[in-house]
């Protein structure tokens, strides 16, 4: 176990800078995700830490200790891919042994930890297997044992369920969470979903072109964002944004105010301070149905409460509390 | 296209067919009727002449050429499969240029054999020639290795040798081409899984690279040992004096004049062919399902 | 480790060029460089270059006539496979045929013959009357089609495979019938891809020495390659023989590099087969 800390990291490709100096303190035992729209250099991030990328600029701590100059077995971390990288003509069991052979651990080791491993992700029956003999599920927890046995300090995660189908996805990222409760080990877990970078994490640290916009607990993230962009990628259906002249309640004009679904209540009757727009589809996802509302050019989704039904093509006025109004600045883009 | 068959219909798809036959059969005749004469006239004579193929064997010329052959083989198939792998390891992974090197790469494909048996004959031509000025130390640049210029095409040994080198030199990117899209069907991500799981790029070579490249590899084992076996070019240009089959098949029909013993020497080769290609698929499928259980 | 890659990368380019520029500089040579008496080493580089040569090679008559016999086989193969090979591959590519397999096989089988056994029933065949009495270049060129066509079939059927079915459709729906979409519709977009086909048989056809060395052995009319092997025979002097060589060579070298991406496919069909 360990923690790590990224000192102003930078890593540029020839003219794309994918990682633009960014420093992070990851605590020992921490879940912690990076989370962005795909191409924003979270990969890159975390194969810097891995040491299959060179850092154009930049510190790399594990442990206190800078590992920069060191190879990838050097680092005590292990990663995951995302598309496994299972070794094709292996079993189940050497792909698991392997780095353990490469380690020249001795055979008793070898073989306890494999067991271990074996049992611990419900392996169990398929030792003998190769790769495409065994369920999407089973090789991505194939892929997590390889990098478990090793006991890394730091365990690296790439997109590992996004290869998986939703409903497989779903059960993996309870099982993922479970695991981390067992073994403590420092997780950095990359993906694009914030979804799951919401239900997993300790805390996420979102990403837009290779800056880290804002780092905080899922709470923090979502209820003080605090940058427009993490405001809209976090939470779903994300927020609406209206700007600042629309919103009678809001003095600054000039910023652009944004209020999630949740936060708004809906009257078909007159309300004071209300938006006025026209009532269209309702969206029904399971436990919530969402209605969107047409004002003029926009259109805003609201949480509708149970039982509550509005009909379509109604007028009807919209409005929410001041203190869940998010106010940002509209040229920067950062909260005020 | 399915349903119930009515008359009309039944008409039309014969004409279809009829339509696609016709443009299937002109091509698969030729090659077809060539397929049958060859077999025919190779069988025919090789049983109406004087010495039946079974009886080969006694034929002193047919075992030193077959001999030959084989060690020609033998030699030959590992080396092209070395120099193969060492070119396509060499341009696998991309950078600055590597278009060009690989389109330098394909040249020697590109040469007729015959030229490529002559170029290297004017190479080691004796008792003068640039190979022979080398080795007698007749440039600064290089430390004289013989007393006595080396007389290529008159030593068996040498000139088989000549004859493999030719032979590898121009089929190189043959099995480098082979070789390089058994390499790039190997993902990256494995690599890197193994470099961070600690693997040293010997390691990944050992547990990666080969076990993964192990069907390219026999795949270019038995092409190779295939072309091998039926090299005529090479050593009819630069080793005459010591035939292999191909030679001897030659000598046979416009020398000697006796296509019958020719065809059976040529028969003969077929079978060899199809033996080396049965005993090479048959290891193929041990050695796979030995690599698969690990 | 990088620099190793790069030093053994021009090792294996100066083993691949050095034939060549000794070709090349052979062909140039004057009289000093190529016959020393033993006295001096053959310089590297010939003392005079001189394109002699190429003079004298142009005003040969033989030479001259050995070029246009392969030229003319060459055009012959051509012409033939790819009358014969288009409209099946085609036909492989379009319609579902029953036991397609087993017919590729065949059409592949006459290929599995090494070409030294092929050529004896070949030769006694061609070499008898009636085929006698045609003249050698299409004797050469019926045997170089049988080489080049299961490759012409191969690429083609490639071809066709990568041009939309819809076209046709299109066609047929409009009322064309199926010869007529196969020459005005599908011909001229394959024509490219059919080109290459074209090229590859073309130089298959000028780089053979072993159909048309035993289909030619007796008469004066022959293809450059079997032309370059009885010069041979009189022991000319190495920038007279380098010369033809060279020639020979230019070619193919050329278009090589043009069409390298159907050279690959040609060269990996073969593996398959
Ligand atoms: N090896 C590379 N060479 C050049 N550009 C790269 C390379 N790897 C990543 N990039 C670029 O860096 C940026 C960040 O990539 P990446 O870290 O993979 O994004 P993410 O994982 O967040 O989707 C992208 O614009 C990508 O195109
Ligand atoms: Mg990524």
């Amino acid at each position: 176990m360990a923690e790590v800390k990224l000192k102003n990291l930078t890593k540029r490709f020839k003219d794309v800078v994918a990682v633009d100096n960014i420093s992070l303190d990851i605590e020992d035992g921490e879940f912690l995700t990076l989370v962005g729209p795909s191409g924003c250099g979270k990969s890159t991030t975390l194969r810097a830490v891995a040491g299959l990328e060179n850092p154009t600029a930049g510190d790399i701590l594990i442990d206190g200790q800078r590992v920069n100059p060191l190879p990838p077995q050097k680092r005590h971390i292990s990663m995951v891919f995302q598309s496994y990288a299972l070794f094709p003509h292996m079993s189940v069991e050497s792909n698991l042994a392997f780095g353990l052979k490469i380690r020249k651990k001795s055979l008793k080791h070898k073989s306890e930890k494999v067991k271990w491993a074996i049992e611990l992700l419900g392996l169990s029956g398929f030792e003998k297997r190769l790769p495409k003999e065994l369920s999407g599920g089973q090789r991505q927890r194939v892929a997590l044992g390889r990098a478990l046995v090793l006991e890394p300090k730091v365990l690296l995660l790439d997109e590992p369920l996004s290869n998986l189908d939703a409903k497989l996805r779903l059960r993996m990222r309870t099982e993922l969470k479970r695991l981390h409760k067992k073994i403590k080990t420092t997780i950095i877990y990359v993906t694009h979903d914030q979804a799951e970078a919401m239900t997993l994490s300790d805390r996420l640290a979102v990403m837009k072109d290779g800056k880290i916009l804002q780092v905080g607990t899922p709470e923090e993230i979502y209820q003080k964002p605090a940058d427009i962009f993490c405001a809209g990628f976090i939470g779903s259906p994300p927020m609406n944004f209206v700007s600042g002249e629309r919103v009678p309640q809001v003095e600054d004009k000039n910023a652009m105010v944004g209020i999630r679904p949740e936060d708004l209540s809906i009257s078909l009757a007159e309300t004071k301070d209300g938006i006025v727009g026209r009532s269209s589809v309702t969206e029904t996802l399971g436990s919530d149905n969402y209605l969107y509302v047409d004002i003029s050019d926009l259109l805003i989704s609201v949480r509708l409460k149970p039982e509550e039904k509005i009909p379509e093509d109604k007028p009807v006025w919209l409005v929410a509390r001041k203190e869940k109004h998010h106010l940002f600045d509209k040229s920067t883009g950062r909260r005020v | 296209m399915s349903g119930s068959i009515k008359p009309s219909s039944l008409l039309l798809k014969l004409k279809s067919n009829l339509f696609t036959i016709g443009f299937f059969i002109p091509a698969f005749l030729y090659l077809f009727s060539f397929f049958v004469i060859i077999v025919v006239f190779l069988l025919k004579f090789s049983f109406s002449g004087n010495v039946p193929l079974l009886h080969l064997l006694s034929v002193d010329e047919f075992k030193a050429a077959l001999w030959r052959s084989f060690w020609f083989m033998g030699v030959g198939t590992p080396l092209q499969l070395v120099v193969g792998l060492l070119l396509a390891l060499l341009i696998q992974q991309s950078f600055k240029g590597v278009g060009m090197v690989r389109s330098l790469f394909m040249i020697p494909i590109a040469i007729p054999a015959l030229v490529t048996a002559i170029i290297i004959d004017l190479l080691f031509s004796y008792p003068l020639g640039p190979i022979n000025d080398l080795l007698l130390g007749r440039h600064a640049f290089f430390p004289q290795i013989v007393s006595l210029p080396v007389n290529w095409s008159g030593s068996e040994f040498l000139s088989l040798g000549l004859a493999i080198l030719g032979k590898t030199w121009r089929d190189m990117p043959i099995s480098m081409l082979i070789l390089l899209a058994g390499l790039h069907s190997i993902e990256l991500e494995q690599y890197e899984a193994a470099k961070t799981m600690g693997a040293r790029s010997w390691q990944q070579f050992k547990y990666l690279t080969l076990p993964l490249l192990t069907p390219a590899i026999l795949t270019i084992l038995i092409l190779r040992s295939i072309e091998n076996w039926k090299e005529f070019v090479f050593p009819f240009v630069l080793a005459p004096a010591y035939p292999l089959l191909g030679v001897l098949i030659e000598r046979l029909y416009h020398v000697e004049q006796n296509p019958a013993l020719a065809a059976s020497v040529a028969l003969g080769l077929v079978i060899l062919i199809a033996l080396t290609t049965l005993i090479f698929t048959t290891i193929t499928k041990m050695v796979r399902k030995y690599l698969v259980r690990v | 480790m990088k620099i190793l890659k790069f030093v053994l990368i021009g090792v294996i380019l100066f083993f691949i060029i050095f034939p060549l520029f000794m070709m090349t500089k052979y062909s140039i040579s004057d009289r000093e460089s190529i016959v020393t008496g033993g006295e001096y080493p053959e310089p590297f580089f010939p003392f005079k270059p001189t394109l002699e040569m190429f003079g004298v090679l142009w005003s040969r008559s033989d030479f001259m006539k050995a070029g246009l016999t392969s030229l003319w086989v060459g055009l012959f193969a051509v012409a033939f496979s790819l009358l014969l090979g288009a409209p099946t591959a085609y036909a492989l590519a379009r319609f579902r045929i029953p036991g397609v397999a087993i017919l590729l096989f065949f059409l592949l089988s006459v290929r599995l013959f090494p070409d030294i056994s092929a050529v004896i029933p070949v030769a006694e065949l061609l070499l008898s009357r009636p085929f006698s009495l045609l003249p050698p270049v299409v004797l050469v060129g019926l045997a170089h089609t049988l080489l080049a066509l299961p490759y012409t079939v191969y690429i083609a059927k490639g071809v066709f495979e990568s041009i939309p079915r819809d076209l046709e459709e299109q066609a047929f729906v409009l009322g064309a019938a199926k010869s007529r979409t196969f020459f005005k519709i599908l011909t001229p977009l394959a024509l490219p891809g059919l080109g290459a086909a074209a090229i590859y048989t073309f130089f298959l056809s000028w780089n053979e020495f072993i159909f048309a060395y035993f289909l030619t052995f007796q008469g004066t009319e022959t293809t450059l390659p079997v032309y370059l092997l009885r010069i041979l025979s009189w022991s000319p002097q190495k920038n007279f023989i380098s010369a033809i060589s060279l020639l020979i060579c230019v070619p193919v070298i050329i278009f090589t590099f043009l069409v390298q991406r159907y050279m690959r496919e040609g060269l990996t069909a073969g593996a398959v087969k």
